[in-house]
């Protein structure tokens, strides 16, 4: 078995060497972000259940603010310029609205319980962005002098971690207008930022994608992860797992109690050993089925939030 | 056999050395316009004062100056007999930086860069129009070049409020025929027009002799003390204006203009006192009235002493890099007020031992007469006739490369 | 006797001058052979392309001024800039790993040929003048003049892309 691993993993990373053109391409969009947002009184409110909760209103903005669609555009006419081009979020957001509403509110078909969705997991869902450009700029005035802070955060929608960024201020002007200074502003930071993705990218395809696995046991479930299985605990046998099939071992266990075990910075190949590109649902369905299959035949159930948090749930369906 | 005094071959070996005289000057060669604002001292007692004031009030700031002139032209004349000469003339002094601040100039000098409406209202127009005419050849083609574009000479405009001057001109005037009749008799040397327009009193020339006053013939000479000061601006006190007094028309915020109307921030620096001085011949040959006579010379004297500012003012002085040494020319013209036979240095820059920088002069080169540029136009804005981009000097060509930089002597 | 005079100065003077010809190229090249130049940057360019301002150093200020657009271009290439006033942002040189020139020996001997490739990615953004101050005599045989140019970076770098000296942001998917 483990000899086999290893073999695939073996295979597994002679193949994202060899043949990089096979890799799937990331999906990246810009995204204007909460803080832009709300500076430039594009939020709207919602009664969620008796409480008002204040979320941003993308689709106000793209109708409404001319630079936010400059920027954009232009961030994206430098992105395709690198072989990347952007998704255009102004179709994500029309693809989401046809996704109906029920989507906004949703309960798992067990516990019955409310699963909350940002607009941000919404657009993410419906637009498949890999990595989430969130762009936000101020604009700074001193008497009649203007100053655009910029900032473009690169996140990747797996974990939300911040791959990439660029950010700083510019040079002021009282006589430029700010279109011209906003234009400055993508041109001068835009080398920086893909610079910080190809690193991004460079460590992906060395290391792996990064996840995070949580595992869990309902109440009702009569075992816990200390429960042994040939005299070894269960959190140990998972461990075993996860070291043997995350590219070159690497994860790390953030939490192990008796009810719910934390992996984070686990790193999954990006393809199997079929050569096809696996997602984290795809990567931890392996060890769902592994437990799920004897000696251990736990039945369990597995649970994605995002594209990268996996949670398998043990004791039931 | 080839003789060894060929005279080609002697030609060909000879080496051609020059040597250039060390300056001591580490300031940086950006050369920007300056703004400046002219008032003289007011002597009613004096003869020909309205004239002298009347001439000095209509004459023009030079071509390489901004006109930065607020309001008032005159300064009030400080009279105390109990005072000797000396005590007097840094009395004066005195009294002029005292009226220059109890009255308010250094905040005038900000209000009009910053065209203060009647309202309160700021706005950068004069900065923008300033910084557009400073922007050199080389500033527009850099700015062309970059994504703020022309914009960026504008924004650049700022940075002349730093170069804003005030030269307040103490005029007098003398007659020489009177100095001499005073003087006959007393000495029998014969003493040079410097010393006696440079005397403090009438009275003190008194080595003027007797024949001397047939010699020097009838004419005026006017003798002028100039007093320079510079506007104070920096990065804190820009911050302050900025912050605290900036309001704009149409959306007037009293609080601020009240701010600006009550602020003492703004100052004049004093920088120092120049002397110089203008005689004019009156013989029995000249058609010219006296008081054609009084007003050329206090042009005269009055151009003089900016000139001799200049020369002691590194701040004043107009630099620019050779463009090309066949022809030589530079890009001023005009607008820098380049006049026919001005003399320019060529400075060679010069790292010197102790890593600092120091002009070496390799040379000396004249305007042309037939060849200066007219760059009078704002430029941001196309100029159409246009045969000549540069000024034309002479000189020696072979000394000089392009990029070497000139500066004004006289 | 007056006439062997004559011809043998003529052919003397035509040698020296050949000879000295040959000498100044030889001696521009030397300069920019072992790359020593400082690179600022000037301001925020026009998207694609980046306003430097290059510093050259040499015996003879005329090759200085030649020498700067091929330094320029080497620069963008090996060097990159910190950033500096008017908004610049720092720049990574295009090429992150130095020993790609000598890897590469071939196609960038002749990019950097005189007349050479260079050229392309290259203009003078003063037509040729040079700004007060950066004309420098720094020793007494040296100068160090700095020019303002404007490199096509996206241009470069897609021609780095295509000769397989850097990898594009998209390769490996």
């Amino acid at each position: 078995m483990k000899i086999h691993n290893l073999v695939t993993l073996i295979i597994c990373s002679l193949i994202c060497f060899s043949s990089f053109s096979q890799a799937k391409k990331p999906t990246l969009m810009v995204v204007p972000s909460d803080v832009w947002c709300n500076q430039n009184g594009y939020m709207m409110e919602f009664d969620n259940q008796g409480s008002t909760i204040r979320i941003p209103d993308y689709k106000r903005a793209f109708q409404e603010n001319a630079e936010v669609l400059q920027v954009i555009s232009q961030i994206n006419g430098m992105m395709a310029e690198r072989g990347f081009p952007l998704k255009n979020m102004e179709s994500a957001i029309k693809t989401m609205e046809s996704n109906a509403v029920e989507d906004a509110l949703r309960s798992s078909k067990d516990s019955g319980a409310a699963v909350d969705e940002s607009p941000i997991d919404a657009i993410k869902k419906a637009a498949k962005a890999d990595i989430i450009i969130q762009l936000t700029w101020t604009v700074n005035k001193t008497g009649p002098k203007k100053s655009i802070n910029f900032n473009l955060q690169g996140l990747d929608a797996y974990t939300d971690k911040q791959v990439a960024t660029a950010t700083g201020t510019g040079a002021p002007s009282f006589s430029a207008e700010t279109p011209v200074l906003l234009s400055e502003a993508v041109i001068s930071h835009m080398d920086n930022f893909t610079l910080s993705l190809q690193n991004h990218f460079d460590d992906m395809f060395e290391n792996g994608r990064e996840i995070i696995v949580r595992i869990q046991k309902w109440d009702d479930w009569d075992g816990d992860l200390e429960t042994e299985y040939d005299g070894e605990e269960l959190t140990y046998i998972i461990e075993d797992w996860m070291a043997d099939n995350t590219v070159k071992g690497r994860f790390s266990t953030t939490d192990a109690t008796e009810s719910m075990m934390l992996f984070e910075q686990v790193r999954i190949p990006l393809y199997n050993d079929k050569g096809r590109a696996i997602d984290a649902r795809r990567f931890v369905r392996e060890l769902s089925k592994y437990l799920n299959d004897a000696p251990f035949s736990i039945p369990n159930k597995l649970v994605m939030k995002g594209l990268g948090r996996a949670t398998i749930i043990l004791g039931s369906k | 056999m080839i003789k060894l005094t060929n005279p080609i071959i002697i030609i060909f070996c000879v080496c051609i050395s020059f040597t250039g005289f060390s300056q001591d000057d580490t300031k940086t060669a950006e050369y920007r316009r300056s703004s400046l604002y002219t008032l003289m001292v007011s002597d009613s007692t004096r003869n020909f004062s309205e004239l002298i004031e009347d001439t000095f009030i209509n004459s023009k700031i030079p071509e390489k100056f901004n006109n930065h002139i607020v309001s008032e032209r005159t300064v009030p004349k400080l009279y105390d007999n109990t005072l000797s000469k000396a005590e007097l003339k840094e009395a004066q002094k005195s009294a002029i930086t005292e009226y220059l601040s109890t009255h308010d100039i250094a905040k005038a000098m900000v209000a009009k860069w910053f065209n203060r409406s009647e309202q309160g209202g700021f706005n950068m127009d004069l900065i923008s129009e300033r910084g557009f005419y400073n922007a050199t050849d080389l500033d527009v083609k850099i700015a062309k070049n970059s994504e703020r574009g022309t914009a960026m000479l504008a924004d650049a405009g700022e940075e002349l409020i730093k170069n804003t001057f005030v030269i307040v001109n103490n005029f007098k005037y003398t007659d020489k025929e009177e100095v001499a009749q005073k003087a006959k008799g007393l000495l029998s040397s014969i003493s040079s027009v410097a010393s006696l327009a440079g005397a403090d009193d009438v009275a003190l020339a008194s080595d003027a002799a007797g024949e001397g006053a047939e010699i020097l013939g009838k004419g005026y000479v006017i003798k002028t003390d100039a007093h320079l000061y510079r506007l104070k601006w920096n990065d804190e006190i820009a911050s302050i204006f900025y912050n605290d007094y900036w309001t704009e028309d149409g959306q007037i915020d009293d609080d601020k203009v009240k701010a600006f109307d009550e602020s003492n921030i703004f100052e004049l620096e004093y920088i120092g006192t120049q002397m110089a001085w203008a005689d004019l011949q009156s013989t029995s040959f000249t058609k010219k009235t006296d008081e054609e006579l009084i007003t050329i010379a206090t042009i005269k004297a009055s151009d003089a002493v900016t000139a001799k500012l200049q020369r002691e003012y590194e701040v004043f002085r107009t630099k620019t890099p050779l463009l090309s040494t066949d022809p030589l020319s530079a890009k001023i013209g005009l607008k820098e007020g380049l006049e026919k036979g001005d003399k320019y240095e060529v400075l060679e820059q010069v790292l010197n031992d102790e890593g600092k920088t120091e002009y070496k002069r390799v040379g000396v080169i004249k305007v042309d007469k037939d060849h200066i540029w007219d760059n009078r136009f704002n430029a941001d804005e196309e100029n159409t006739d246009q045969s000549l981009e540069y000024t034309v000097f002479s000189g020696k060509k072979n000394k000089f490369y392009a990029g070497m930089l000139i500066r004004q002597i006289n | 006797m007056k006439l062997k005079h004559v011809i043998l100065s003529v052919l003397f003077i035509g040698f020296c001058t050949s000879v000295n010809a040959q000498w100044k190229k030889n001696k521009a090249n030397e300069d920019t052979k072992i790359w020593r130049y400082d690179l600022e940057c000037e301001g925020i360019a026009k998207q694609g392309s980046k306003l430097v301002k290059v510093w050259s150093y040499s015996k003879n200020p005329k090759h200085a001024i030649s020498r700067g657009m091929k330094n320029a271009v080497h620069g963008i290439i090996f060097k990159g800039y910190a950033g500096g006033g008017q908004g610049c942002t720092p720049f990574a040189a295009l090429v992150s790993d130095p020993a790609m020139e000598e890897k590469h020996k071939e196609f960038f001997d002749s990019f950097f040929a005189d007349g050479g490739a260079y050229l392309r990615y290259v203009s003078s953004a003063t037509d040729g003048s040079i700004a007060p101050g950066d004309r420098l005599k720094i020793s007494k045989r040296e100068y160090k003049i700095g020019i303002v140019v404007n490199v096509l970076t996206d241009q470069l770098r897609k021609l780095l892309e295509s000769e397989g000296i850097i990898k594009s942001l998209n390769s490996g998917f």
